[in-house]
């Protein structure tokens, strides 16, 4: 008996660590703490019945030390706008007051329907557990669903569901709130490989909540993120602070 | 309240004559304070709870991992496409506000006092970039004068170069405003580049490890006048973050002015930063340390504040809320205590509150403000705000009432005509 209770906490243990160690792969995946990774994202917003809004912007990140710098270079009336993480603390800047206010990494980019996590580093293994797992398909694809639950606060969404493909590749994302309720879902239909990294160079949220009633039928919002010039290049330390956004606002 | 009743009446049929028969008045400034955002909207619908069929993305050759192109492998990010700019760039803000309120100078008051008018304050701003390490910037301004209804002169109020060393010091330096200090709502006592307001600054700031190191060196005809070798005044602010906390220290020195009433000529300043649940919460101590010319220590005052700020831009919601205080070895003084909240997502119909409310512990002064604020028609926003103030003749918030007629109650409507280029 008290060699079955050995095996079962055993094989318990053996398996939250292989989730542990999964949800870790996936990070590592999209976490490069051993270079600076630099890129320009163009985020493109459809909300039926207001047409489709633009915004680009471009991200700096030192994984290493969880440094961040993201600044709007596009629309003109939002140029200049920045958000520095330095940490656990996120700031944003804004050039009109001067001023810096810390922001949550739960929050909207722009209002948008990018989250701002969405642009820094994966912090799966560290936000949430798996509680379950199975063999699925997305579309013509092989892939494993898991369900993951938050662990801490500073998680986006209370729970998670994602799917995963070939070699521990994240392809779909749908985030859920407390209650249950989707709130949104990210495809990333593409990477790009930069040296020897995988990139995810095309995403798409759709938002389950936000959008509009059209001919009776609901019509989501729906964001498509195109990240080009990514690279793997050392950045200035200087692009980690409050005097490089004061640089770009204008 | 029939005198609050009756006023409303009163604005709603007297409001388009007013509007159209433009004078002068300067009560605006008075509801400002709680309209320095835009309004946001967002449609929504009824939503779904059920998962969106996202299977087209991953069928046959949809899911694509490329590789890079050989002439792409040196594609990078180049800050020097997006800073620099060969040729000016001018922009420009324009604001004409035009509105009317009427009120009581005192809550016994039997008789309505009427103000009506324009206000307005137009920038234009030249930009000039040739690289990404310098750059000119330069703004001027024309202000409507509230009275006379005539335009000032246009008066520079900024000129500044920046120049990158080696992407390791960013300086700026010229006419503009430095503002440090975490204060939001009252005095922002830790704001000891404050004089940089009308002064030639020269500001640098560069990385130290984590941290952040911003020198400062100021000077205006004041210190110019000063007989003593001293015609500048010296400050720096150090920044880190430490796990979720944010850091600062401060310190400024200023020559010893002649005017027992000036700045004492010492200032040292810290603060301590940090989120819980969301919420921003800081806590800032500034000391003023007072010396004699052959700089022997005569004693120091102290003033602090605590705040609290929160914003959701899901639920449109944006709250802060202070307490600034002074204290000497004797006692506090001068608490002020406050709070503004904005429901941006709260509709009646265009229309979204705002409420803000201070209050002085000590004299037991105070002001509230009531407001609605909304864009009408494209451009055009119209503020409705209802200020009340309280206390005894001679008391804080009395003396800051900024009401030209000093009243304690009003209801102000203005149109507010923004455009930017």
């Amino acid at each position: 008996m008290k060699k079955i209770v050995l095996f079962l906490i055993c094989l318990s243990g053996f398996s939250l660590y292989a989730e542990d160690a999964l949800l870790a792969k996936i990070d590592a995946l999209l976490t490069y703490p051993e270079s600076d990774f630099s890129a320009e994202y163009t985020i493109i917003e459809d909300k039926p019945g207001q047409g489709q809004k633009k915004t680009v912007a471009i991200i700096f990140r030192r994984d290493e030390v969880e440094n961040a710098t993201i600044i709007i270079t596009a629309p003109d009336s939002n140029k200049g706008k920045g958000y520095l993480q330095q940490g656990a603390v996120l700031k944003v800047y804004d050039p009109v007051s001067g001023r810096f206010n810390s922001t949550s990494s739960r929050d909207r980019f722009e209002n948008s329907n990018m989250r701002l996590s969405d642009f820094t580093q994966s912090t799966l293994r560290l936000d949430y557990k798996i509680i379950s797992s199975e063999a699925s398909k997305l579309g013509t694809m092989d892939t494993m669903t898991y369900e993951l639950e938050a662990i801490t606060d500073d998680a986006p969404y209370a729970k998670k569901k994602i799917w995963v493909g070939p070699n521990d590749v994240l392809l779909q994302v749908e985030d859920y709130s407390n209650s249950g309720q989707l709130m949104r879902t990210m495809v990333i239909p593409k990477y790009k490989k930069v040296g020897n990294r995988l990139v995810p160079t095309n995403l798409i949220l759709i938002e389950a909540l936000r959008g509009k009633m059209v001919d009776g039928e609901f019509v989501p919002e729906k964001t498509v993120v195109v990240v080009n010039k990514p690279a793997f290049k050392a950045v200035p330390d200087l692009y980690f602070t409050e005097a490089f956004l004061e640089r770009f606002s204008k | 309240m029939k005198k609050v009743v009756l006023l409303c009446i009163l604005i709603g049929i007297l409001m388009p004559i007013l509007v159209a028969e433009v004078n002068s008045n300067d009560f605006f400034s008075d509801i400002e304070t709680l309209f320095d955002e835009e309004s946001e909207s967002t449609d929504s619908g009824e939503g779904t709870d059920t998962a969106i069929d996202t299977d087209e993305f991953f069928t046959g050759d949809e899911f694509v991992i490329e590789d890079s192109e050989p002439d792409e492998s040196d594609e990078s990010v180049d800050i020097n496409d997006i800073l620099q700019n060969d040729v000016p760039i001018f922009k420009g803000n324009l604001n004409l506000k035009i509105g009317a309120s009427g009120g009581l100078v005192d809550f016994s008051d039997e008789e309505i006092r009427w103000f009506h008018g324009a206000e307005s304050d137009s920038l234009l701003s030249v930009d000039i970039q040739p690289f990404s390490y310098l750059r000119f910037f330069g703004q001027i301004g024309v202000l409507l004068n509230e009275t006379t209804l005539e335009f000032s002169a246009p008066d520079i109020r900024q000129f500044y170069v920046d120049y990158t060393v080696a992407e390791t010091v960013f300086i700026r330096s010229g006419f503009t405003t430095t503002t440090w200090g975490n204060g939001r709502m009252f005095n922002n006592p830790g704001n000891l580049a404050k004089e940089t307001e009308d002064a030639f600054s020269l500001k640098f700031s560069f990385p130290v490890f984590s941290s952040t190191f911003t020198g400062l060196i100021y000077s205006n005809a004041e210190y110019q006048k000063n007989d003593t070798a001293q015609k500048a005044a010296y400050a720096f602010l150090f920044e880190s973050v430490i796990n979720d906390i944010s850091l600062g220290a401060s310190a400024a020195y200023r020559y010893k002015k002649p005017n027992p009433e000036a700045v004492p000529p010492f200032d040292a300043s810290m603060y301590v930063k940090t989120a819980i649940a969301g919420i921003d919460f800081t806590a800032e101590g500034v000391a003023h340390m007072d010396f004699d010319e052959s700089l022997s220590y005569l004693g120091s005052t102290f003033e602090g504040i605590l705040n609290a700020f929160y914003e959701n831009t899901d639920m449109g919601v944006k709250f802060y809320s202070e307490f600034e205080f002074g204290f000497d070895a004797f006692a506090f003084y001068d608490r002020i205590v406050g709070f503004g909240l904005s429901l941006s997502k709260v509709k009646f119909g265009p229309l979204s509150p705002r409420l803000l409310a201070s209050h002085h512990i000590d004299d037991l002064s105070g002001q509230v403000i009531i407001g609605l604020k909304g864009e009408i028609v494209p451009k055009v926003y119209l503020e409705i705000g209802l200020p009340v103030t309280y206390g005894r003749d001679g008391t804080y918030f009395i003396t800051e009432n900024e009401d030209p007629l000093k009243r304690r109650i009003a209801l102000a409507v203005a149109l507010d005509l923004k455009y930017t280029f």
